[in-house]
């Protein structure tokens, strides 16, 4: 059989043929194959699924245990409104009363909007949607430990959790000849309100 | 098998056949005249695209045997076409069919050279397949085609001389050791009265004529096969081998042909070119004498059918391969389906287990991240006090200082040398103070540093220095100020500010 590039012209036909068949099966080769990777894919999801149900069907008893375990200590924080909603009119009433115990003269305050907790990564609540808000707070003080009495006394009034990120203290006289009642200090603090949203929310 | 148009052309007629399946379906004379022609027309038109073979019975044949030095590859081609150049100037019919090598030295290869020495038998004919366009698969010798027979019919005596009438007259050929030797056709006399007697006459001049050639001995017994297919020749048999030994005759008449060959007796009697039809169809000899011209259109065809045959492997492969992908495909979504079914099985267990819970407002792992969290939150919250201690010890130490003030943080350290940057820690910048005399600023500044000393030591601090002097008595700076009566000088404040970083965990 000879044939020359003068036959091909004739030969259309079967070669235009072969071009849509090729073209077609390749095409159908490529779909399926991406529907087996599809249906692979999710396999293996279902697969993963499967194991995490399996496990969590074993680990019931654990769950049993840490729910046991744990439920108290949760409650106890949603009391204290570490969990949940921040109760910003908690802390300023919690501000004066902290004030009142410690005989200080007046606090003034201002809150910031809500923000990420700045310290996700030492406190390692990666998985948690922990949040801030940061109060700046400037009060006079007697001596040096009432700023260590009014935020001891914050503290008991048990109204959510914070923690004080940094104080200025300015000496106000320099020297005291006679006793008055008034401030000798200048404070000015940063303390960040922190909250745990309950699960569901925001 | 595939549909072919077989043809048996002589010097005045063709005889035409339709092979389908195979057997012959049509089998038609035509005659070498306008009429012929047209109706041969019509039979092509019947069938078109279907591949033509063609055989001729005549007498303007020529078969010889040549012996040509032994060559390969394209040496050997250019040999024969010269030796069938110089044999067949005049005809494009011809070729030539390695038929054995000498076991000698030289092992020189003996050729079988055939031509058609007069086309003309089949150019009316070959105009018309021309015309419509027929692809022609070649032109095969009648002789070589008859061959075909013997294995048909298990025949393997060393010398046989196959007979056969036809058409065009008495065709002989004698076949050596299964191969093809030579052929004579002649021409026979109607209306002769005793006709197998001039047949017989015929067959034992081969016989002579072929120890004339050497071909056989005048001793060897020769077998003579005489195909009967019209049962005319029965007292041929008893003609060839009276009075001669070295002749055996063996007759096949229309039932025996039936019987051993396959062909249907109808058509086996509907012509007398029927039986070399049939072979031709059954099988397609090497052998072929048209030129590559002639069968350029079988060549595509060929082509066409391989790339289809081509075109439906890759269909097939497709298929085959999306049918095996669709095969894996279901049994994927059926393992999927059990698997979920198998999950939600697990899924009501689970909830079966929670309804003994005792009733929690999160999961059991939120509650327990929640609680570990906020305890880690509270733990890390630091107050002053552990400053306050620190720089009152300083103090204490170095009653020269007093406070003015000071500004701690609890974070990071912006410096790298304290702690690793991870780690919160508590840092003050404490701004100091210092009365000193006039004179009096070289002991200053050791108080400084006496102060900043005092501070490195505590078991707490990580790091201390100062930050700012109260004169900055360095080279690259300016110093500027009086040196009055120094009975007017009163005592001055120097304020200074020393940084100090708490270790972490303090």
């Amino acid at each position: 059989m000879r044939l020359s590039f003068n036959d091909i012209p004739t030969l259309s036909r079967p070669l235009l043929a072969l071009a849509l068949v090729i073209g077609v099966a390749a095409a159908a080769i490529v779909a399926s194959e991406r529907s087996i990777k599809g249906a692979k894919a999710t396999l293996g999801k279902a697969r993963s699924e499967l194991s995490e149900a399996q496990k969590r069907v074993q680990r019931s008893g654990e769950e049993r245990d840490t729910i046991q375990r744990f439920l108290g200590p949760y409650a106890d924080l949603a009391q204290r409104g570490v969990l949940g909603e921040e109760q910003r009119l908690a802390w300023v009433d919690a501000l004066r009363t902290a004030n009142a115990d410690t005989q200080l003269y007046g606090v003034d305050y201002e809150v910031g909007a809500r923000q990420g907790y700045a310290f996700t990564a030492e406190a390692n609540a990666s998985g948690l949607p922990v949040q801030q808000s940061i109060m700046k707070l400037k009060f006079g003080l007697l001596y040096e430990q009432d700023l260590l009495d009014f935020f001891r006394a914050l503290g008991q009034q048990q109204v959510g959790t914070f923690a004080v990120n940094q104080c200025a203290l300015q000496r106000l006289v320099q020297e005291v000849s006679q006793p008055v009642n008034a401030p000798t200090l200048r404070a000015e603090c940063e303390v960040a309100w922190i909250t745990i949203p309950a699960e569901g929310g925001s | 098998m595939a549909k072919k148009i077989l043809l048996c052309a002589s010097a005045l007629h063709l005889s035409a056949a339709v092979w389908n399946g195979r057997r012959l379906t049509v089998c038609r004379g035509f005659e070498h005249d306008e009429a012929g022609q047209r109706a041969f027309l019509s039979f092509l038109r019947a069938s078109p695209g279907v591949p033509v073979y063609l055989t001729a019975d005549t007498v303007e044949e020529d078969y010889r045997f040549e012996t040509l030095p032994h060559a390969f590859g394209s040496d050997r081609r250019e040999l024969v076409e010269r030796k069938l150049r110089q044999l067949y100037r005049s005809t494009p019919f011809y070729g030539a069919s390695l038929q054995q090598r000498d076991r000698d030295k030289r092992r020189d290869d003996r050729y079988l050279f055939a031509a058609l020495t007069n086309g003309e038998v089949f150019s009316p004919w070959l105009q018309l397949l021309v015309e419509v366009k027929a692809p022609i698969a070649g032109v095969f010798p009648l002789p070589v085609v008859s061959v075909a027979l013997l294995k048909r019919l298990g025949l393997d005596d060393p010398q046989l001389l196959i007979v056969s009438k036809h058409s065009a007259g008495l065709r002989q050929t004698f076949v050596k050791d299964q191969s093809f030797r030579i052929s004579r056709l002649t021409a026979t006399r109607d209306g002769e009265h005793r006709p197998y007697e001039a047949y017989a006459e015929e067959i034992r001049n081969t016989r002579m004529y072929l120890d004339a050639l050497n071909v056989t001995h005048v001793d060897d017994a020769v077998t003579v096969l005489i195909l009967d297919p019209e049962d005319s020749l029965g007292a041929l048999e008893d003609a060839v081998a009276a009075g001669r030994r070295s002749l055996r005759a063996m007759r096949l008449g229309p039932t025996d042909l039936v019987a051993k060959i396959g062909i249907d007796k109808a058509t086996l009697q509907s012509s007398g070119d029927a039986l070399p039809l049939y072979l031709l169809g059954l099988e397609t000899p090497e052998f072929n004498l048209a030129p590559p011209t002639l069968t350029a259109g079988y060549s595509r065809l060929l082509a066409s059918r391989a790339i289809y045959a081509v075109t439906a492997l890759a269909a097939l492969a497709g298929l085959a391969w999306c049918g095996l992908d669709w095969y894996f495909l279901a049994q994927l979504k059926q393992d999927t389906q059990e698997i979920i079914a198998q999950t939600q099985r697990e899924q009501s267990a689970y909830q079966e287990i929670t309804r003994t819970f005792p009733p929690a407002p999160a999961g059991a792992e939120r509650l327990r991240q929640s609680v570990e969290v906020a305890k880690r939150i509270e733990d890390m919250a630091r107050l002053p006090d552990k400053t306050y201690q620190v720089v009152s010890q300083g103090l204490d130490a170095n009653p020269a200082l007093s406070m003015a003030g000071m500004t701690w943080r609890y974070g990071k350290p912006s410096t790298s040398a304290a702690e690793p940057a991870t780690q919160l820690a508590q840092s003050a910048l404490l701004q100091i103070l210092l009365v000193v005399q006039p004179g009096e600023m070289t002991g200053a500044t050791d108080t400084v540093n006496k102060f900043v000393k005092d501070l490195s030591r505590h078991e707490w601090v990580a790091a201390a220095r100062t930050v700012k002097l109260p004169v900055d008595a360095g080279s690259g700076a300016t110093l500027r100020g009086s040196t009055a009566d120094s009975r007017k000088e009163q005592p001055v404040k120097l304020q200074f500010e020393v940084e100090v970083v708490l270790k972490a965990g303090v």
